[in-house]
């Protein structure tokens, strides 16, 4: 009788895991969906909303439960948006692969040394370096890339990395205590 | 709200971002020579600097060619809009000033650069 409730009960938690995921695979998909119609300033400046989800999941969960939140948003996103497997897809998915990874390590390594916004901040850079690094790596043989190309566009993707550093962290502030809330209120 | 971390991140960023800017233009390089392109086909190729004016027929007629120092302009053209005129000096590698009635093209060349390195 015990041991069954003990089985209960870790099922739930498990299940109760496997929810959380899937809410926070959703927001992202949503967040990502709303997003990509919206206008940019050049093709490559995007505002990288799911990046919120990407850092919630960071604080909510461990660094694996998070990558694994980015790699379905990723995937399920392109196959929603019918861009999967073009060069854009691994693009995103690299960057996306890499800033949730080096954010968990900033959480995990310097816990109290940035805020929110700086780890956001960090999460925009290291996109846009994969970013850069990746297509420099994709396209050099048919384009013809030098590295004067790389160093032009450089110092751009950086400089666009902070005010979407910004504005990511900030909304992240914003939600986190919702969710929270809206966590222990539901109390399950 | 923002920790000392956070800011010292973002000016090492803005650093970074003005120290790709100058290796940028450094990386450039030193503007080499003037190439004069008629048709397609490669009519003059000048070293750089130099003070001259000369001309070179195109299609449609002859054009004035005026090249000072490191920088170029056409002087004077007979095409019957002087878009090519108007447009005034280039200096930088990479610029070029084009009158297509003239079917002619003067671009400003780099050292390692081949000739048709913009064109394939």
């Amino acid at each position: 009788m015990v041991q069954q409730d003990k089985k209960i009960g870790h099922n739930n938690s498990r299940i109760k895991t496997i929810i959380e995921i899937s809410l926070m695979v959703s927001l992202g998909i949503i967040l990502q969906i709303i997003e990509a119609p919206l206008p940019r300033p050049l093709p490559w400046a995007k505002l990288g909303l799911a990046n919120v989800i990407t850092l919630i999941s960071l604080l909510l969960f461990s660094l694996k439960e998070a990558v694994f939140i980015s790699i379905i948003r990723i995937a399920l996103v392109s196959i929603l948006l019918g861009t999967i497997f073009n060069p854009g897809f691994f693009l995103s998915l690299s960057g996306g692969l890499m800033s949730t990874f080096i954010m968990g390590l900033v959480l995990i390594i310097f816990p109290k040394r940035f805020s929110l916004i700086g780890v956001s901040l960090i999460g925009a850079l290291v996109h846009n370096m994969t970013q850069l690094g990746v297509a420099y790596i994709l396209f050099y043989n048919q384009l013809h890339i030098s590295w004067n190309n790389v160093l032009y566009f450089l110092p751009l993707m950086l400089a666009w990395a902070i005010p979407t550093g910004f504005i990511v962290g900030y909304l992240t502030k914003l939600i986190l205590p919702v969710i929270l809330n809206t966590r222990k209120r539901v109390n399950w | 709200m923002l920790t000392k971390s956070d800011i010292s991140l973002v000016l090492s960023v803005i650093a970074v971002i003005v120290g790709c800017y100058f290796l940028y233009d450094l990386s450039r390089g030193v503007e080499k020579f003037v190439v004069v392109e008629i048709d397609g086909r490669i009519e003059k190729k000048i070293d750089l600097p130099k003070n001259l004016i000369f001309d070179v027929n195109g299609v449609n007629g002859p054009i004035k060619i005026e090249i000072s120092g490191r920088k170029v302009r056409m002087l004077d053209s007979s095409c019957p809009n002087k878009i090519c005129v108007k447009s005034g000096w280039i200096n930088k590698r990479g610029e070029s000033i084009i009158c297509l009635p003239n079917r002619a093209i003067v671009k400003i060349l780099g050292e390692e650069e081949e000739l048709d390195g913009t064109t394939r």
